[in-house]
């Protein structure tokens, strides 16, 4: 894959599951993996960092994975943004509600290196 | 038809981006996210025909959003369906404008894999030849005859009316065959003619309903109360759905979807006990009832080749391999953390159940533990914090009332997680551990199944203010307010929904209503306030009062004859008063959050202890100084324990002596004449006075020889270190206890009362003062000085006579009262002040009690009752026996408030 220099920004206020997913990026052979906690400090990074992808959760303490995405789609640097949101089966009826601030896509817990390659596919530039 | 929208380029957008591919399917989100933008900015745009369309413009949303989250069970009726509405939104036959299949060439791919709508079929159908067992269903594009729907509408009514007569009828006998039938057939037929007639979400509701009341049939399932629910919820389901249809316009018909709600039901449905796997059928779709080959199949069949994201947490992707061991510890350690801090917020839920933050940040951990040991194969972790995680989503959002019994629910599931990661974390290999099941958890699981989920929060106040608004305005009239506001009961809809509904309010005015509401709540907002602050406002408040009684008492003041002046000063009194009474009141909380924390702490105290134990509550709304009522927990704490563990018998025990198996503890709280009465009361043994004596013999507290009566030997259970239960349990008998309970109850300046009958059981009682900034008390003078006698301890006031005073070998001073003795007190000895009337006689007695023993005070003059702000007397005198604090007087000149236990012991070590 051509994914490998691209830099992810992986949003999620539960460490383990911060883990988990970056795991399942390096098993992808993504090399570039950035964290942050919760949309707040996805904002700081992302104003100190050039960042190709965020995988972010949606519900999160201090700002939640939707006010990130709005935030991202109002920043004229950053509008364009792949932004794949991480929900659960239960959860996903909100996923509407992020479909219509033009998330690029979404991913529901547990999910496999497959799956995740398979929505990467539908959202990144092809290369 | 009226042409619509008002702004026709809206419209034209659309239809452009539904009809020409620019939605490059189920893939394109953005594209799809844009056609919902486009609906609202639609009803935006025109409200009013808006809310006339507003069936056709849910159903294409309704699509749009099942394509989304990939439930649709056929993608390419879907996107038919969407142009058929779109079209007929705009006034224009469907079948003129939009060309049924758009040519490939003319859809720009927007995606990196582009599915064009036209090619949806073919597409669908390569990769899934699942598709080819829907039989072709005659009633997609053509719409159904408005006579045949009509008939079926009237039907389903008359059927609706059988279930709910024949259910009443079931309920009253469980096992009449006839009654069971009767409720089946309804359903049986409103199945099969919704499925004829593609009416998905009926007739998947129907089904599943007659699935469960088959099984009654066949004596598979019992008919318990909780079916009988079922089946109630829906009917209502049902009849609401029945309803949609009839009011939606014909075309929306086809796609009329109460799915939502259908969904949540059958979630639920899931949740139950079902005792037998095959009740569980797959989301049917129209018109293959018969075959079940639809959207279930559809989707693995799709998953064979690439797991569907859809897929179930509990069975769908986990991670293969063995768990490692490092993530393992991390999530350990992170869970715990999590868990930690659900007890904390779920005391501010309790206090406020309709705190959104708090339920959240209750639902959050659930929800990340979820999700991560879902990925680590933690079967049981996940599926207890899933079902707790379905919970808190449904009083999230306002399904489920956030109860006392959800909230223990809460609480178990946090202590049994705690339990399952201390095993995880202890085992020694985990991955044998991951998979096991717990007997504990499997056992909760089934009470989380059984949890009543049919109690919801109150809407109905809320919605009658909007109504009542509408009323007000002329808008509606009463009489439909007050129909709506039945409908929205029963439905679980908010009022405003309904009534423009059902056309009885224009959109505009049901907003303005709902924007006064607001207002309206906004006003009664409320602050939080620091509670130092709130302290603060009350001693400045009681300083303001004492000021203004100093200046009211002026001499100078009272030499001026002005009538104005006089006036003046009423008012003035007047406010302080009332500034006084709300600021006191501000600080009273209901005694309610302290006795709800005993629940569990009883419900886990009788399950060490193998007993039955329940807690009854009485006068829960009584009010307590917010700072008393942080005091008093414990020792209540500590008085339950004593009762669950020394008090109750074990049920064996109790049923060999004719009592019912299961005890009980009795707390009750009410105000009587300035003090908080609290009550607890058990129906267990009651003190043994025997083994009470001897161990207070053996630990040298009394002498061997004595003839302490009853009473005083009670007292002998406060006594510091003494414990009679012999094995120290987990529960109490650490011979801590009762001893800091009198303590604290003291330092409250209040009492405690012990009475018992053996073998009926121990009653304890609190008496305590209102508040504790504020005591009522007599102020007295002993020479030049004033003191104030709390009038709590405070029995009776008298002048003796000469012949009443004794005295005693050995005892002292005695002064006769009503024919009994007592110690007479000289205050002005233990002062050291110089008295106006050393001579009782000549002076004035005040009784006082203690224990159960009087006393009788020596005073010189008694100056009057009031109420006196209590002032601390600072670190230095912190320690100084007989006296608990200063007031200051109305003329401003301080008295010393006299602790009547410090006295008698300052007596007493006098005397001896």
């Amino acid at each position: 894959m051509a994914y490998k220099n691209l830099n992810v920004l992986v949003v999620d206020d539960f460490s383990t599951m911060r883990r988990i997913v970056r795991n399942i990026l390096r098993e992808l052979d993504f090399k570039n993996i950035f964290e942050a906690e919760n949309g707040k400090a996805a904002i700081d990074v992302l104003s100190g960092q050039k960042i190709d992808l965020i995988v972010s959760d949606w519900n999160m303490p201090e700002m939640t994975g939707l006010d990130l995405l709005k935030y991202v789609r109002s920043n004229d640097q950053l509008k364009g943004l792949p932004f794949l949101m991480v929900t659960a089966e239960a959860q996903k009826g909100n996923i509407i509600e992020a479909v219509k601030f033009k998330v690029s896509n979404y991913i529901v817990k547990p999910f496999t290196a497959a799956i995740l390659a398979e929505k990467l596919a539908k959202i990144l530039p092809a290369e | 038809m009226s042409s619509f929208p008002a702004h026709p380029e809206d419209a034209r957008g659309l239809i452009e981006t539904l009809s020409f591919g620019v939605v490059a399917g189920s893939d394109d989100l953005a594209g799809l996210g844009d056609c919902l933008n486009l609906l609202d900015q639609v009803a935006n745009a025109d409200p009013a025909t808006a809310a006339r369309k507003r069936g056709s413009l849910k159903s294409v949303e309704k699509i749009i959003n099942r394509i989304i989250l990939e439930e649709s069970p056929d993608l390419e009726r879907d996107w038919k369906t969407i142009r058929a509405l779109v079209g007929e939104l705009v006034g224009k036959p469907e079948a003129e404008s939009v060309p049924p299949v758009p040519p490939a060439a003319a859809s720009p791919p927007v995606t990196a894999s582009p599915v064009p709508v036209g090619r949806t079929r073919e597409q669908t159908e390569a990769a899934n030849p699942a598709t080819h067992a829907i039989p072709p269903s005659g009633l997609t594009e053509e719409l159904v005859d408005p006579e045949l729907l009509g008939d079926f509408i009237e039907e389903a009514r008359e059927n609706i009316a059988a279930i709910e007569l024949n259910v009443l009828s079931l309920e009253n006998d469980p096992q009449d065959k006839d009654a069971i039938n009767a409720v089946f057939r309804p359903f049986h037929s409103v199945k099969g003619v919704s499925g004829f007639l593609n009416l998905t979400d009926i007739n998947r509701l129907s089904h599943q309903v007659e699935n469960l009341l088959d099984a009654a049939r066949a004596d598979q399932l019992p008919v318990t109360p909780a079916l009988i629910d079922v089946v109630l919820q829906a009917t209502d389901i049902l009849k609401e759905l029945v309803q949609q249809l009839e009011t939606t316009d014909p075309p929306a018909r086809l796609a009329v979807s109460g799915s939502a709600l259908v969904d949540s039901f059958l979630e639920k449905l899931e949740c139950l006990d079902r005792p037998q796997p095959d009740l569980e059928i797959p989301a049917v779709p129209a018109a293959a009832v018969s075959q079940p080959t639809g959207a279930a199949t559809a989707t693995s069949e799709r998953g064979a080749a690439s797991m569907p994201p859809s897929a179930p947490a509990d069975q769908g992707a986990v991670l293969g391999e063995a768990i490692d061991p490092e993530l393992l510890k991390e999530f350990i350690e992170e869970a715990k953390e999590n868990l930690a801090s659900i007890e904390l917020n779920i005391l501010s839920l309790e206090s406020d159940p309709e705190d959104k933050d708090a339920i959240n940040a209750v639902f959050r951990p659930f929800h990340s533990i979820k999700g991560v040991s879902g990925f680590l194969n933690l079967t049981t972790i996940n599926h207890l914090s899933h079902q707790v995680e379905n919970l808190l989503d449904a009083a999230r959002g306002g399904a489920l009332a956030v109860s006392d019994r959800l909230i223990d629910i809460v609480l178990k599931a946090t202590d049994i997680l705690k339990e399952l990661l201390n095993q995880l974390d202890q085992a020694p290999d985990p991955n044998a551990l991951a998979a096991a099941d717990s007997p504990q958890a499997t056992a909760f699981l089934q009470q989380i199944a059984d949890f009543d989920r049919s109690d919801r929060p109150q809407l109905v106040s809320a919605s009658r203010k909007v109504g009542e608004i509408l009323v007000a305005r002329e808008v509606v009239p009463e009489q439909v307010v007050r129909q709506a506001v039945e409908k929205s009961r029963e439905q679980q809809r908010k009022i405003g929904e309904v009534l423009v509904e059902e056309k009885a309010a224009p959109v505009q005015e049901v907003s303005g209503a709902l924007r006064q509401q607001r207002h309206a709540r906004e006003s009664v907002a409320f602050v939080r306030v620091a509670t130092d602050k709130l302290d603060n406002l009350v001693d400045g408040v009681g300083e303001l009062v004492i000021a203004q009684s100093m200046v009211l008492q002026n001499e100078q003041l009272h030499a001026v004859k002005d009538q104005k002046l006089q006036k003046d000063i009423v008012q003035l009194s007047r406010i302080t008063a009332e500034l006084q009474r709300i600021s006191m009141s501000m600080r009273m909380v209901p005694i309610k959050n302290t006795f709800q924390k005993l629940i569990r702490l009883v419900r886990d105290l009788s399950r060490k202890a193998g007993k039955e134990i329940s807690l009854e509550l009485h006068g829960e709304d009584t009010e307590i100084d917010r700072n008393m009522v942080e005091e008093i927990y414990e020792p209540l704490v500590h008085m339950i324990r004593n009762s669950a563990d020394h008090g109750i018998e074990s049920p064996e025990e109790r049923e060999r002596l004719g009592k019912p198996r299961g005890g009980t503890i009795r707390l009750a709280a009410e105000q009587s004449a300035g003090s908080i009465i609290i009550d607890i009361q058990d129906d267990g043994k009651g003190l043994d006075l025997d083994r009470i004596r001897q161990r207070a013999i053996e630990r040298g507290i009394i002498p061997a020889q004595n003839n302490l009566p009853e009473s005083a030997l009670f007292e002998m259970i406060f006594h510091p270190g003494f414990s009679t239960n012999e094995k120290v349990t987990d529960v109490s008998g650490r011979g801590v206890g009762m001893d800091v309970v009198k303590k604290t109850v003291e330092q409250l300046k209040g009492k405690i009362e012990t009475a018992s009958t053996p073998g009926k059981g121990s009653h304890f009682q609190l008496k305590l003062p209102l508040t504790m900034a504020i005591i009522d008390g007599m102020v007295i003078k002993v020479g030049e000085q004033r003191y104030v006698v709390p009038t709590i301890a405070l029995k009776e006031s008298l002048r003796p006579g000469r012949q009443d005073y004794f005295t005693v070998q050995g005892s002292g001073e005695m002064m006769k009262v009503r024919d009994s003795l007592m110690p007479l007190v000289r205050l002005h000895q233990l002062f050291r002040v110089e008295p106006r009337h050393p001579d009782p006689w000549e002076a004035l007695l005040l009784v006082v009690t203690e224990g159960d023993r009087s006393f009788c005070l020596l005073a010189d003059e008694i100056v009057g009752r009031q109420e006196v702000v209590i002032k601390g007397l600072g670190a230095a005198m912190k320690d100084l026996v007989g006296i608990s604090g200063g007031a200051i007087l109305g003329d401003g000149r301080v008295a010393l408030i006299l602790d009547v236990k410090g006295v008698v012991s300052l007596h007493e070590n006098r005397v001896a």
